[in-house]
């Protein structure tokens, strides 16, 4: 497996975005991002138009789609075809057809404040089947980790997790160059095989995404037999079991690695520079565990979870 | 010296009107279409923002309210002024040919066999009945008059 940075949500003026594409592409290279999704409001890009900035500019480019409607805002990566959204009431949420393509599903900004400030912005389709939804923009926008929408999305994705798996995600919803006094997050995916965009995709339907502002966690459990990543199953009978993080890219600032899971926090421990955590946890009435790191009680970074299928 | 003489045809001048309670439709207008070149198309409405003060800002705490709860107490006129936000997209007979996700220029838009305007797709111009929808997300005036030119050339 290889880590590989993704920003999933982006903008040009082929709808309200500032950037041409060609520029977009170019920030994203300035960012040394591997993978970008274009994904403006309702309208998609050529393949030929793509596969040519993708060549010119040595970057994996996702096609996608924000379907923008009256009542929320979902993003479509690995569309190759519009999807209208014009003939969808607010009560006929169904993606029934889109899931029978290769394309993946993400609500967009879920706790942005909607109409009129911000038209649609706000998730307001019933959802009937989690599992129709492959991810969801934990993080959003600019900021992402004070920003009080997101505080809530975190909530109500772990709380979530109780019942589904519903990958978290990073989507900066990118229009127009960052203002210097604000920051942005990126996407760790872990790819498996030498596919970087299909490897993407199924990274992200598999939950082998860390969302950070910088660190990089690689959180794994493991026993004699197995080890088990982010994303997966740990299927055991035991009480506890051991957790590896390794840490890099942290900056040497004083931080603390917090496992937690739906029981809350279970474990600290205090970091000031790139580290190998390995300790044990008790999991009994353990469902998940993630892994945060925290500065001055900011989240800065955290993983998708490890889900415990405690055996009879 | 050969002249190509290019023939420009309005086909359309639609007028509307806008309320509040026009938010959420979709206005399609269905026009035929044989042997052309280019399909030009602008979108014009009036007033673009709510500029009554009061009203917005009423307007605003109320959705701050109902969205976040989250204290947010930052001062309203951040989100002034509200916008009033119309958006078009076409579909020739067979297939989607684009949208224009955002507030209008001056500048007509475009689509043909290269060169559309940004959000469009280039194509074959088919025979037959076109369509172009504007899509009303946001109308925050009392009232929003809506202007859609439509030409061909060729
Ligand atoms: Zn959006
Ligand atoms: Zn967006």
């Amino acid at each position: 497996m290889k880590w590989v940075t993704a920003e999933l949500h982006t903008h040009t003026c082929a709808s309200d975005g500032n950037f041409t594409f060609e520029e977009l592409v170019q920030s994203a290279k300035a960012e040394d991002l591997d993978v970008i999704a274009i994904t403006d409001h309702n309208t998609i890009h050529p393949a030929t138009h793509i596969r040519k900035l993708e060549k010119k500019y040595n970057i994996d480019i996702i096609a996608g789609m924000e379907w923008t409607t009256f009542y929320g805002h979902l993003v479509i990566l690995n569309l190759h075809s519009y999807i209208d959204w014009r003939t969808i009431g607010p009560s006929q949420f169904d993606v029934t057809d889109i899931k029978k393509s290769d394309a993946i599903l993400g609500i967009a900004h879920p706790f942005r404040v909607g109409s009129p400030i911000a038209t649609g912005c706000h998730w307001e389709y019933e959802v009937s089947d989690w599992n129709d939804i492959d991810y969801f923009e934990v993080w959003s926008n600019v900021n992402p980790n004070i920003n009080a929408a997101n505080k809530k999305a975190f909530k109500f994705w772990l709380d979530k997790l109780n019942t589904t798996k519903l990958t978290a995600v990073y989507g900066r919803d990118w229009h127009r160059p960052i203002p210097a006094d604000k920051i942005v997050a990126k996407n760790y995916i872990g790819v498996i095989g030498d596919n970087m965009k299909s490897g993407v995709i199924d990274a992200i339907k598999a939950g082998r995404v860390v969302v950070s502002l910088a660190p990089l966690i690689e959180f794994t459990l493991f026993d004699n037999d197995h080890v088990v990543n982010i994303g997966e199953d740990y299927f055991t009978s035991n009480c506890i079991v051991n957790f590896k993080c390794v840490i890099t890219q942290l900056n040497n600032i004083p931080s603390s690695l917090v496992i937690k899971s739906n029981l809350g926090p279970i474990h600290f421990a205090n970091i000031s520079q790139d580290s190998i955590i390995v300790s044990n946890i008790s999991i009994t009435s353990v469902k998940w565990i993630i892994a945060v790191i925290e500065q001055n009680t900011e989240m800065v970074a955290f993983t998708n979870p490890i889900f415990i299928r405690q055996k009879e | 010296m050969l002249v190509e003489v290019v023939f420009i045809t309005q086909i359309l001048l639609v007028k509307g009107t806008l309320f509040e309670s026009s938010n959420k439709t979709h206005i399609s207008y269905s026009f035929y279409i044989e042997n052309i070149s280019h399909l030009y198309f602008k979108l014009d409405f009036n007033p673009k923002t709510l500029e009554d003060k009061q009203k917005a800002k009423t307007m605003i705490y109320d959705c701050l309210l109902k969205y976040s709860n989250l204290a947010e107490e930052e001062t309203w006129e951040k989100y002034f002024p509200l916008k009033n936000l119309l958006t078009l997209s076409v579909d020739d007979p067979k297939n989607f040919r684009g949208a224009a996700h955002r507030q209008p220029t001056d500048e007509a838009l475009l689509i043909a066999y290269e060169n559309s305007s940004a959000g469009f797709l280039d194509g074959e111009m088919i025979n037959g009945y076109w369509k172009i929808t504007i899509s009303v997300h946001s109308i925050v005036t009392d009232s929003c008059d809506y202007e859609l030119q439509i030409w061909t050339e060729g």
